[in-house]
Order: C-alpha cells, then structure tokens, then sequence
C-alpha cells in the first residue's frame, strides 16, 4: 500500500513537471511566432 | 527598428537640422501617422519642444502659428500659406504617401546627414551602460552585505542590482530636493560617498562575501542532470533574448515614451527632479525611481543605445534568481524550480515587460520580493530578513504610486497574521522602519507639493468618494473587471499582453493542492495565499475605483489590468510551487518512514 502510495506521489510529481513543460513549451512556440513578429522586425511596419 | 526605416529618416532629419533649444509646431491630426501629439514627440524631439495645434481655427494656434521663431512641421494641408512668408523651407526628400513634407523655421543647422553608429561605438556605449549596471550592483551588494554576514550567491545577485538603483535614485531624489544640481560630478560624488562608507561599515567586522551556494539539497539530487543544464540554457537565452530586444526596440509605446523615458531625460537635462515637471505627462505625480534610473543614463551617454533599456530586463532577471532562490529554500528541487521559472520568464506578457519599459514589472519586483523576504524573515525570526522586505517594499512605494497602498495593507496582514497564528516572530520597527523611511519623503513631497492635486489618481478618488458619499454605487465597473480578467487569462489568444496559458496550469496546481493551504496543515502556505489574495482584491479595487471615473474605462482596463496582475500571478506561482515542494517532502518523509518499517 504504501509502494503504491509512493508511486503515485512519484509520478504526481511526473505529471507536474510534465504540465509545467507542456506549458512552457506552448509559449516558448507562441513567443518566437507571434510575439517576436509582432515587434516590428519587418521595418516598413508601425509608424513608417 | 520598431517605428519603421520612414519614420526614423524623418525623426533624424528633423533632430539634425532644428536646434536643441527651438520649438516644434505639430500638424494637427490628419493621415495616419501624422506626429501630432506633443507628449509622445517630447521623447523624439528631445530635448527640442514640440507643441500642438490642436486646430488651425483655434487662437493658440494662429498665435503659435505666427510666431517667427517657431519651427513648423510641414504636410500638404499644414501651415496655411499665410503663414509661410518670410519663413526659411528646408524640404524633406519627398516619398509617396508619406505627410512629411519638410520644415518651416527661422534657421536651420547645417545637415550632418544621418549616420549610423559604428560597431566600436556601439560597443562603447554598451561598456560604459554595462558600467553604470555594475557601479549599482556594487552598491546594493555592499547594501546587503551590512545586513547579513553570509549570502548564497543568487539571492545576493537577486537583489543587488534592484536595491542598489532604488537606494541610489532616493538619494538623488534627496539631493535634489534640496536644491543640489544633479550633473555627472554631483552624481559621481554621492556613488564615491556611498561606497566608502559602505566599505567602512562591512571592513571592521569582518564581513566578506561568501560565494559557496548552500542550497538545502534534496537527498537524490548531486549534482545538476542534462535536463536541468537544457532548462538553464532556455533560459539564458531567453534572458539574452530580452536584453537584446529591450535595447533594440528602444522606447516605442505610450507609457515608455511618454513617461519613464523622458522625464528622465527632462531630469538631466535641467539638472533637477523638477525637470520632470515639464516633460509628459502626469507632472510629479509618479514616483521618481524609474525616471531617475534612466536620467544617470542619459547623464553618461545620452542615453545613445539607449543603456537604460537595461533596466528592465535586469528587473526580469532579478525576479526569475528571486522566484528560483525562495523555491529552492523551500526544498524543491533544481528542475521544477527552473521550470517555474522559465513557466514566469516565457509569459508572453512578462517577456513584453521585460523589453517595454513599463515600471510594472521593476514594481512587481520590488512587491513580490518584498513580501516573500518578510514572509521569510517572520518565519525565521530574522531581523535582518524582515528589515530587507521592508526596504524592498518601501522601493516598491518609491516606483508607483499606487505602491504605498499595497505595502501598508502587506504590513497590516503579516501584523494580525502574526498575532493569530503565533508563528516566528514579528519586529515591528524592522518592519515599519525602512518603508517609512522610502514611503514617507515621496509622499510628503507630492501630496505636499501639491503635485498629486489633479492627478489621475487624485481625480479617481475624488470621483468615487463623492459618487459613494452620495450614495451612487455603480458595480457595472467590477463585472467589466471580471469579463476583462476572463478575457485575458483563458480566452484571449496568444498575443504580447497576454498571459499565454500561465493562469490555467498555475490555477489547476492550486486548486488540485488547496487541500495542502490549510492553516492547520501548512500554516506558512495559508498566511502567503492570503497576502496573494490581498494583494489581488487590492488591485481590483483600485480599478473598480477608477471605473468612477474613467470615460473609456473599457479600453482602459483592457490595457492596464492584465499588467497590474503581475504581482498576484508571480506570487501564484511560488505558491502552486511552494506547495509541489511540501508534498514532496511529504513523499520522502513517508520514504523514510517506510524504511524504517522495513528494517
């Protein structure tokens, strides 16, 4: 029982970690395709 | 690079050619683009003064308009011709579909021609800011270290550059204040003060910097795996990322321009914190921290890269090693720190005010640390920890106006928490002492001033006092706060003010684990869930205040609220965190025990 305990405590962790990564990979994508764009790289945007 | 290659060519031409001392008329609006608004071309133009003409028809106009050594700035419709004769033309190179034609005035200088710097000067300009960084970092290091004899490395590196710019701009707000003028000799000599006492104080007793990290560590944790070195090295480069975009993209939007930016330069340039008065927008009414870390900038260099763009990355960096030590203090381990870390720092919110040079994310520096150092310090019974919470709070006072409020309502909470629950240890004058100290000058000198009277503030609270004595209550301005919050937290697409998917997973690590914020569970978890909570309601209520108001409090919540969140969303996060780690001790204390039942 407790073993079982254990592993479920183990691989919780697991699962935290896992969505943490999910997460930080979703926006790291979503920084470099839309955010960084969005700057105005392309020069000719914004004011002029 | 962000306004675009035409509106840099006319910016240039106009700053070459017109003199440092004239005044710039603007067209009035017309095609998009148009410069016309005078507290956004203040930044541009500086130190030149740009004013409006609202209209042609108005009187202030036609006497502008008028006025021989007015410098004019010329579209096809703009200035009437009866008020070109007499006036030199000096024409701008005509590009299609651009409303720029040249430049009416007295007399022009004689074109440079606008040249862009060269590698060795960008690297010199970049040396000397790099420079300023450090002398900064020094000072808030020496600081830290009169207060504590050891440090670990991070929390040192953490604070040292935040303390150190928020203590060296009070001064110099100080100096200032009593009419001392502010230039690189004034400036040089208070650092050159600072530090020999400083020295003089850490010398005697021995006090060194101790560089050994003494992370509590984790019994299967040696040493760092690949996959912590993966995260790190994310993380660097998205730390490199914001430095390089903060300073590349300049100044570019409203607040920035019209506030942070060039009031600083308005300080250096007259030599006084009442320079700021007359450079856009909101007169002294805002706290001096930022305007004065940008003015020792512009004091060295002008400003050329522009070095205080540097600011608000560090703040960024200084939060992710703040966020990062606590966690690990904590007990959790190296990976799930770093991956909360780098879960705040590709926020795309958090990332756009590391480059922006908005003073939100200085201020949620200066407010989270303070509260998570306090909360530390209660628990340990440390003095010393307690009294650098304070200080940090009281910089958060000394960064946004709205910064005083929030300190007073943390202190009250930590106070009456501290008397229910019985826990650590409180000492009131380390506590009250240095925030009072920061809090108490600023507010004496703007609400006394009287540069507070008429500010946006002073008018939101106005309003709503009146509208509530009278017995008005309008809540429809709480349900556009709750549809706004919605909005941005869960609905909106990824865009650079949003929160990316930050709340959703932040919100599910808590909830899952509430059960663990129990008082009688985690009493130190509880007494932070309720400071996070204070700090949020806090934050709607002065925007619920505002809904009074505020004529376009749509669009304005719409763009104010999801940054003032910051401070609640970071501390959430060391919360959700916080509360990984207890369960993991939980887990290797069951380990344990299980061993024991085994032997």
């Amino acid at each position: 029982m407790h073993k079982i305990i254990l592993f479920i405590r183990e691989n919780a962790r697991v699962f935290w970690l896992a969505i943490l990564g999910f997460a930080i990979a979703v926006q790291l994508i979503f920084l470099f395709d839309k955010f960084l764009s969005s700057l105005g790289l392309a020069c000719e945007t914004g004011l002029g | 690079m962000s306004l675009g290659a035409q509106a840099r060519r006319t910016i240039s031409l106009i700053v070459d050619v017109v003199p440092d001392d004239a005044t710039i008329l603007l067209p009035p609006i017309g095609e998009p683009r148009r410069y016309s608004l005078t507290r956004s071309m203040q930044y541009f133009f500086f130190p030149r003064a740009p004013i409006q003409c609202t209209s042609i028809e108005t009187d202030t106009c036609q006497q502008d308009l008028g006025d021989s050594e007015m410098y004019i700035l010329a579209t096809e419709d703009f200035p009437p011709a009866e008020f070109i004769a007499g006036r030199e033309f000096f024409e701008s190179p005509q590009i299609e579909g651009w409303w720029f034609k040249g430049i009416y005035g007295p007399e022009f200088e004689v074109p440079s021609g606008y040249q862009t710097m060269t590698i060795t000067s960008y690297i010199l300009f970049f040396l000397q800011d790099a420079a300023i960084v450090l002398a900064l970092c020094i000072l808030g290091a020496s600081v830290l270290l009169t207060f504590r004899t050891r440090w670990h490395l991070l929390e040192l590196l953490s604070l040292a550059f935040p303390i150190g710019a928020g203590l060296f701009t009070f001064l110099l707000f100080l100096l200032s204040w009593m009419n001392i003028q502010l230039n690189p000799t004034s400036v040089g000599f208070l650092y050159t003060a600072l530090i020999v006492i400083l020295f003089l104080i850490i010398r005697p007793s021995g006090k060194k910097l101790n560089r050994k990290i003494e992370w509590p560590k984790l019994s299967a944790e040696t040493r760092p795996s690949v996959f912590s070195w993966t995260l790190l090295i994310a993380l660097l480069c998205v730390c490199g990322l914001s430095v390089a975009f903060s300073v590349g993209l300049s100044y570019r939007l409203t607040d920035p321009v019209q506030i942070w930016s060039v009031k600083g330069y308005g300080i250096s340039h007259v030599g006084s914190i009442f320079g700021a008065k007359s450079w856009r927008v909101h007169d002294l009414a805002y706290p001096l921290n930022i305007p004065l870390q940008v003015s020792i900038f512009h004091l060295a260099d002008g400003d050329a890269l522009p070095g205080s763009k540097l600011i608000y990355p560090l703040y960024a960096v200084s939060l992710c090693l703040g966020i990062y030590s606590f966690l690990r203090r904590q007990r959790l381990d190296q990976e799930s720190a770093l991956l909360a870390v780098l879960l705040v720092a590709t926020v795309p919110i958090f990332f756009f005010h590391s480059v922006s040079g908005f003073a939100n994310l200085p201020y949620s520096f200066y407010l989270v640390s303070g509260v998570l150092w306090i909360h530390g310090g209660i628990r340990t019974a440390s003095k010393s920890d307690q009294f650098i919470g304070s200080l940090l709070l009281g910089m958060a006072a000394w960064t946004r106006p709205e910064g005083i409020g929030f300190c007073v309502i943390v202190l009250i909470i930590y106070i009456h928490l501290e008397r229910i629950t019985r826990r650590g240890r409180l000492y009131p004058s380390a506590l009250i002492l240095p925030l009072a100290i920061f809090a108490l000058p600023w507010f004496v000198f703007s609400v006394g001033g009287p540069y507070m009277q008429g500010s946006n503030l002073d008018q939101a609270v106005s309003v709503y006092s009146s509208e509530v004595i009278q017995g008005n209550f309008d809540f429809s301005g709480l349900w556009m706060l709750f549809s706004v919050f919605i909005k941005a937290m869960f609905l909106s697409s990824i865009t650079d003010y949003s929160w990316g998917v930050f709340f959703p997973v932040v919100l599910i690590i808590l909830l899952v684990n509430a059960r663990a914020l129990r008082p009688h569970v985690n009493m130190e978890g509880f007494v932070l869930s309720v400071q996070t909570a204070a700090i949020a309601l806090t934050t709607i209520g002065i925007f619920y205040v505002r809904s009074y108001s505020k004529s376009g409090y749509a669009s304005f919540i719409d763009r104010s609220f999801p940054r003032a969140f910051l401070p609640t969303a970071i501390l959430m996060v060391y919360l959700g965190l916080s509360i990984l780690a207890k369960r993991g001790d939980e887990g290797s204390e069951d380990e344990v025990s299980l061993q024991k039942s085994g032997e």
